[in-house]
Order: C-alpha cells, then structure tokens, then sequence
C-alpha cells in the first residue's frame, strides 16, 4: 500500500511555541497514508491536530510551528525537506486544497474567470487571456456548473453557497493535482447540496484517479464515501484502518464514544456504496 | 536559553509580566503627565518665566540656565515648565468635557438603537466639516480666550466619544445579563450604570486617552500659529514659533526644549491608551 | 435602456448636494454666530470703546437679528456672492480661486507620499503582525505620530536647508526673485512645464520636497494605522488561506488583500484629502506657501469675519464634493456596491 501512496505521513509531531519559552503539542506521532485513488476519512473534534495537519502538508504552517517527522508525496519525497519556492510549485498544481466556505475562499473583488487567470499565471500556464479562459470553463463545467461563461464573469457574491463550493473544486482540481485535502468541505452547505458536492467529489477521484484526504465529523459521510479513515484525539491517532473494520470493530473508545453519538451509522455491517 | 531552565507556569507567567509592563506604562505615563501640570503650580517660586534680560538674550544651555536663554532673554527652563500650566489644563478640561458631554449621549444611542442608528447619520454629517478650520475660526473670533479653546475641542472631540460609547454600548446591552436584568424590569439608566458602565470604563479611558492626545496636538498647533492663548503666557506651540527665526540660524535650543516637550506629552497619552488596553479585561480575552 | 446607471447612480448622488450643502452651511453660519463670541469685540481690540465696538457690529451688519442675517447671507450666496473681505474689500471667491492651485500643488503630492509610506509600513505591520518586522513598524508609527507636523517642518528646515543646505529654507513657493511662469492653471510647476520653463519647475520642485515630505509623513502615520487594522483583517480571510493553498505566491497574496482593503482605503484617503485643504494650513505658514491654508490663518488672525465664514463654508463645500467622488469611485471599484449593473442578470 506504501508503495501506492499519493501521501504518506509518519510520525508527524507539531507544536507551537508560546511566549517566553513555553509550547503547546497540537499533534504528536501522527501517521496517514493516502493511497492512489482513495479516498482517506481524517475525523476528530476540534483541538484534535487536523487542522495542524492539514498546514504541515500544504507546507502553511504558523510562524510559530515547529513541525517534525515524514510527510511523503508521490514524486516530491519529504515535504517538509522541500524549500518554500518548490512547496508553493506544489500547492494548487500537485496538492489541491477545499476549505469549509466556498463563497468566503474566493476573492470577493475578482470575477471567477479573473481568479482562474492569476491561478493559471501563478502556475505558467501557457496560453493567451481567451486560451485561459476556454479552459476554465471547461474545468467549471467538469464539475457540473451550468452556463460556465456566464460564470466566469460572475463575483463571487453573485454565487450560491453551493456554486461557490463548485467553483472552487474547479479551482482546485484545474490542474489535475495528485492530492485533494477538503476539509469538511460540506459544513457550510445544505444537506441537499452536501450530497451533491461529496458525489462530485466521489466522481472526481474515480475519472481522474486521485487522492482524496477527507477531514469532517461526520462518520455517515465517512461510512458512505472513505476507503480508509483515520481518527484524531487531542494530537493522537487512536484508530486507523479500512472503513469497514474501524466502524464493525472500533478500538478505541473515542471511537466507539463517536459511534454511538445519534446520527452516526450503524457500527455492525457498514453502510455500503449505495448509502441509503 | 535561560528561558528553558525556569519556567513557571508558562502562559501566566508571560501573561502578568505583560501586566506588569503595562503597569508599569502606565503609571509611568500618567507621573510625567502630572508633574508637568502640577510643578508650575507646586514649585512656581522656583520659575522665572516673565523675567527678561536684553543681556542675556539666546544664551545655550548653562548651568545658570539649563536649556539656555530665549530671544528676549527670558530663561527657556522655566518658560518650559511654565508652559505645562497652560497647555495640559486646557488638554484635560477639553478631553474630561468632551467625555461628560458625550458620553451620556453616547450610552443613550446605544441603548436605543433605533434613534441612535438616526442620531449617527448627524455626528457623520458633523464630523464631515472641516473642524481645523472650524476651531480656528472660533477661537480667532473670541480673540483666543482659553474657554473658547475648550469650547472649540469639545466640540471637535465630543463625537468621537459618542460614537465610541455607542458603540461599547451596543455591544455590551446584548449581553446575556443585560437582558436579564431588562426582563426582572430594572429601570433603564439603572442598567446602564449598574450593568453596563462598568464593562465599558477601560476602553472609554483608553480613547479618551487617544482623544487626549489629538487635543493636545491641536491646542499646541492653535498657540503655534498665534490664534490660541495670546503672549506672553508662555505655551509650547507658542515658544517655537518664536524660536522659528533662530532656529533658522542654527539655534536649536529654544526650539528644542517646547518641541521635546510637546512630543513626550504626545507619547505618554499614547501609552497610557495601550497600557490600559493590554491590561483591561480585552487584552486578558485576546 | 433609458439611462446607463451609472449616470443614473452619479446624478442621484448629485441631485443630493445642494441639501448637503445647505446642511453643512447652516451649520457653520450657526457654529460661527451662535456661540458666545463677539467678532466686534475682538476686532475692536481690548482698548475700544463701546461707540467703536457697536460701529463695527453695524457694518458687519451683527446687529441685525439671527434668522435676517441668515436668509441675507443666503440670499448673496445664491447670488453667487460669498462676500467681500473686511480687510482688503476684495470679493471673497475671486481669492479662494487665486490660491486653491498653490494648496493643491502642495496637498496632492503630500497626500500620495503619504498613501506610498503609510501603506507601505501598513502592510509590514499587518503582514509581519507579532514579529520583529511589526513592531519597528509600530514604532515608526507612533513616533511620526507623536510628531507635531510643524515641529517635522522646523526639523527638516533645519537638517536639509540650514544644515547641509541641499534645499530651500521656508522662503515660498520659488525662490527669491524667479519670476512667476504665466498663469494658467495657477499651480508654479505646472504652469512652468506649460511655458517650458525648466529652471523655474526645478525650482519649484526644489521648494516643494520640504512641505510635501512634512505632510506626507505626518499623515502616513494615519494612514499607517488604518491600513494595518484594514490589512490585517484581510489578511486573516477564507480567501487568503485558499488563495495560498492554491500556491499563489506572498506578493500575490498581500496584492490580493490590498485589493479587498482597496475601496476602505480610498474612502479615509479622501476624509484626508478634505482635511488637508485647510489642515496644511499650518505648514504654509511655516513654508510662507500663500495658498489657501495660510490665507485662512491670516484672515484667522485679522478676523476678517466674511472671509472666516465663506472660508468654513469652502472647506465644507469641497468636503461634500470630495465625499461624492469617492462615493463614485467606490461603486464603480467594489462590484458589490449596487450601482445599476447586475440588474440585468
């Protein structure tokens, strides 16, 4: 499994450091590995690391981080051994990142097509203003907006919640990365919209074959879309595994605590892919 | 490095010691402050501000007179110090009636939010005027009267406390026990002194601090182009625009004693806004 | 479509000046009568007798009850006559428009130095926030802050002109005996470049550095300040965090946040600006610049009572027009300001 794996972490410890000598562990002896077309639930509450995680990887740390241990990504070698300049070649063409809030991630003063554009200039895209945007659209009505160059000219205030979100995994995903880290990229979006955004997700990861690094609280999304999971407790991981071993015999008991929580799916014989 | 051998209790620790300089800060600020406006009153015996000596005219520095002599040979030490009588009385007379005037005002639009959303429009309207001009045509058109200065700062400072009293209000009235205290029917001002003030004094002392500060530095502008109090009281605006010409020719110390003090005032007002900021209850949350 | 909107946004706003107006005015002609001061008094002198003082008072026409005065200076107004000058008897707008082109001259320049400076250490110190870079920002801050503007003047008459003697002292606008290039704007150095005049512009330029440098670091501290806070709070955006994900580089990333706190940014650049045309009024006295600012100190002083008031109602007046302007401005630059377009979608 190492050997197809888009990201590999191990023993990742983060803390920060406070004033005057002081520091606080947010994640300590972390280990992940995010195969090639998987898709890899990351759960834990809040103060549980994810987020100190999801910064190592993306090479966005706080000033104040000191970060150690191995994260591996296919065709870079360790990340954290990697300079800034090459981290931010990374970041967008070979990492793609999708935050909670579609509509608060783009920029409120540019159109769409205008953040393609410095997107696609900032990786040396070739290609004139018109070539640019040809392909945004393209990359927007991959992911199923309707009337893509009607879209382009639109701010992003002009967007629902969900075209946002839509917008940016067009973003995200425009340059055909390896890795997709969405964290809870769902929370902010109705139900049915919820459904929408995961299914294109899901569709995303089949036709392209990427990885997907999963972060939400919600074990249903986990049981019905993640291949693995992983479970964070206060800067630990006390669970990893296959979905369906983790949820039919959860060790720790963090985990089962989550399970048993209402809402969550049923611990004996998992959700399958067809959900319900 | 030694801060790894002792360490306390980490974030405390370095949470009072930020305290303690804040403290420090303060207190610090407000002794310069009260020696500058209480030493001409206490020690005036000490001063000769009115003497002059057309023999002594624009000595340096000396040990007979420390920051020198001015151009009519008047001691530029005791003028100085004499100036503190002037200057900082009308900074704080302007600043504490601005404050008594607004305040009240600004707690009322605060707590009615309706009328205060209207009452604002106005104090926008308001503070759009070009208030220099406006404080300088008051005070030239009394002929430079002090009470026409305060007069003219309070109306220039006056807005800027309801807005940030409004403000505090606003958000303080929303609080939980605000409300519950509304609904056992405490009467309104009842609240907003009982409930309300107390949760609001330290950022209202901090801008008035601010406010303070613009004060001073318009009350020192007004006495340097000659429109405020008229000489030969002495005030520090007034002495350097009368040390202009020598200073031009390379005489620096009737210049530099006002303007230092001018900017040491300005810089201790400042930081006793910060300080009381950083030490308030705000600067333990953030 | 009838009319495109964004005439239809300027001409509302434009349709709303002359109550603007009418508001400011009011206020400063009661500011100005209703307090406690007697003009007469003061222009009499402390020695006046009481015959002297109540001459004046007629001339002036105080005597006359509030609300007469009032309409009668409203009537002249919209006559288009602000008055006359107590002192010299030459009629008040005539020298508003001799001097405004040497205020300008002098504030515009000032007040972009100030925009490059202040935006320059607001940047660092909402980029840096909480490390070393920050806090030497800070203090710069609070130093030029401290600073009264006329005291940088003295300071920097002294180092460049007295001491090492590189620039003009405060002598005005040119030098000792240059003559005056032709008028045709009014402002020195743009009439010189008109009449291609080169030595006169140098010059003009030479004794332009000292004022503008004192205006523009003394209001770059303002703008310093609310830049960081705008900065800052930009900086600490959803967009930012996804903008930097998508690996766009630090300079792109604070371009970004400068464009969010763009339209805010204007907006106090243009309180500034409004401030500034009788705010530089201290630094011409100090520079003998003879523009507006110290044609004001000087009717200030002779308190030329038609000039105080048609000065007030000036300054007012060009607020308001300079608050339109960027009120334009800012619908045109933040698409979210509702100015018409988008209605078609």
């Amino acid at each position: 499994m190492t050997n197809d794996a888009v990201l590999s972490i191990s023993d990742l410890s983060v803390h920060y450091e406070l004033a005057r000598g002081t520091s606080a562990e947010a994640l300590s002896g972390a280990h992940l590995d995010v195969g090639r077309g998987r898709v890899h639930g990351l759960v834990g509450g809040s103060g549980s690391g994810k987020s100190s995680l999801i910064k190592a990887v993306l090479g966005l740390s706080a000033h104040n981080a000191r970060v150690s241990g191995r994260i591996d990504f296919a065709g870079a070698g360790d990340l954290l051994r990697c300079s800034a300049k090459e981290l931010r070649r990374l970041r967008g063409s070979q990492i793609g990142y999708i935050g909670q809030d579609g509509a608060g991630s783009l920029h409120p003063l540019m159109t769409v097509g205008a953040q393609f554009r410095t997107f696609f200039r900032q990786h040396r895209v070739p290609g004139s203003r018109a070539r640019h945007l040809a392909r945004a659209a393209e990359c927007l009505s991959e992911v199923g907006m309707p009337d893509p160059e009607a879209v382009l000219r639109q701010y992003p205030f002009q967007l629902s919640g969900g075209m946002a979100q839509r917008v940016v995994i067009a973003i995200a995903t425009a340059l055909s990365p390896a890795l997709v880290l969405a964290d809870e990229p769902t929370s902010a979006l109705d139900l049915t919209v919820q459904r929408r955004v995961l299914d294109l997700l899901a569709g995303l990861r089949a036709d392209r074959g990427l990885g997907i690094l999963l972060i939400t609280h919600d074990l249903g999304v986990v049981a019905h879309y993640c291949d693995e999971v992983t479970v964070l407790h206060r800067g630990r991981v006390v669970e990893s595994g296959p979905v369906r071993e983790v949820f039919a015999d959860p060790r720790d008991p963090y985990t089962r605590a989550l399970l048993r929580r209402p809402g969550a799916p049923e611990p004996a014989p998992p959700a399958g892919r067809e959900g319900r | 490095m030694t801060s790894v051998t002792h360490r306390p209790t980490g974030r405390s620790s370095s949470l009072a010691r930020a305290r303690r300089r804040a403290r420090i800060q303060l207190w610090g600020s407000v002794a310069v402050i009260a020696t500058l406006v209480l030493y001409p009153y206490l020690f005036g015996w000490t001063l000769e501000p009115f003497s002059t000596d057309a023999a002594r005219v624009l000595e340096p520095p000396s040990a007979q007179h420390w920051f020198g002599t001015d151009r009519v040979g008047a001691d530029l030490l005791s003028r100085t110090l004499w100036a503190g009588r002037t200057d900082l009385p009308l900074t704080l007379a302007a600043t504490l009636l601005a404050l008594v005037i607004g305040a009240p005002f600004g707690a009322w639009f605060g707590y009615s939010a309706r009328l205060g959303e209207r009452m604002m429009r106005l104090i926008d309207a308001f503070q759009a005027l070009p208030l220099l001009i406006l404080i300088l045509a008051l005070v030239a058109l009394s002929g430079g009267k002090a009470y026409m200065i305060v007069v003219a700062i309070v109306l220039y400072a006056a807005p800027s406390f309801v807005r940030v009293v409004r403000s505090e209000v606003l958000a303080v009235s929303t609080a939980r026990y605000v409300e519950a205290a509304r609904a056992y029917g405490v009467s309104t001002p009842r609240i907003l002194i009982r409930h309300v003030l107390p949760n609001v004094t330290e950022i209202i002392l901090a801008q008035a601090a601010l406010i303070a500060a613009s004060a001073f530095l318009a009350i020192s502008s007004l006495s340097f182009l000659g429109v405020g109090v008229a000489p030969p009281t002495p005030t520090w605006g007034g002495m350097i625009a009368d040390s202009v010409s020598a200073l031009i020719s390379g005489i620096w110390w009737p210049t530099l004693f006002p303007g230092l003090a001018v900017f040491v005032n300005v810089v201790c007002f400042n930081l006793i806004a910060n300080a009381i900021r950083s030490t308030g209850r705000s600067g333990e949350l953030s | 479509m009838k009319t495109p909107p964004l005439l239809r946004f300027v001409l509302v706003r434009v349709a709303a000046l002359p109550f603007t107006i009418l508001a400011v005015l009011s206020i400063s002609f009661l500011v100005t009568s209703v307090l406690p001061v007697d003009p007469a008094k003061t222009i009499a002198g402390p020695m006046a007798t009481d015959e002297v003082v109540a001459g004046i008072r007629e001339r002036l026409g105080l005597d006359r009850p509030l609300v007469e005065r009032f309409t009668g200076y409203l009537g002249s107004l919209l006559g288009g006559d602000l008055g006359s000058s107590y002192a010299t008897g030459q009629p008040v707008s005539g020298e508003i428009a001799e001097r405004l082109p040497a205020t300008l001259t002098l504030i515009i320049p000032a007040l972009a130095l100030a925009a490059v400076v202040g935006i320059g250490l607001g940047v660092v110190g909402a980029y840096h926030a909480g490390r070393r870079p920050a806090s030497a920002s800070g203090g710069i801050v609070t130093v030029l802050q401290a600073v009264p503007d006329f005291l940088l003047a003295l300071v920097l008459v002294v180092v460049f002109a007295t001491g090492l003697g590189v620039l003009p002292g405060p002598e005005g606008q040119l030098s000792i005996g240059t003559d005056v290039p032709p008028r045709v704007t009014g402002s020195i150095p743009v009439d010189a470049l008109l009449a291609g005049q080169w030595p006169v512009f140098a010059d003009a330029v030479r004794h332009l550095i000292l004022p503008v440098l004192t205006l523009g670091l003394t209001y770059s501290a303002l703008i310093a300040r609310i830049s960081r806070a705008l900065l800052g709070n930009a900086l600490a955006m959803e967009c930012v965090r996804f903008a930097r994900a998508c690996g766009w580089s630090e300079w792109r990333v604070v371009r970004g946040a400068l464009l969010i706190a763009r339209v805010p940014l204007l907006t106090y650049t243009a309180v500034l600006l409004a401030g500034l045309i009788g705010g530089a009024a201290i630094i011409e006295k100090v520079f003998s610049w003879g523009g507006f600012g110290q044609w004001t100190v000087d009717s200030m002083q002779k308190v030329d009572l038609p000039v105080i008031q048609a000065i007030v109602l000036f300054a007012g007046g060009a607020t308001v027009v300079v608050y339109l302007a960027m009120d334009v401005l800012s619908g045109l630059l933040d698409p979210r300001i509702p100015i018409g377009r988008g209605k078609d979608r």
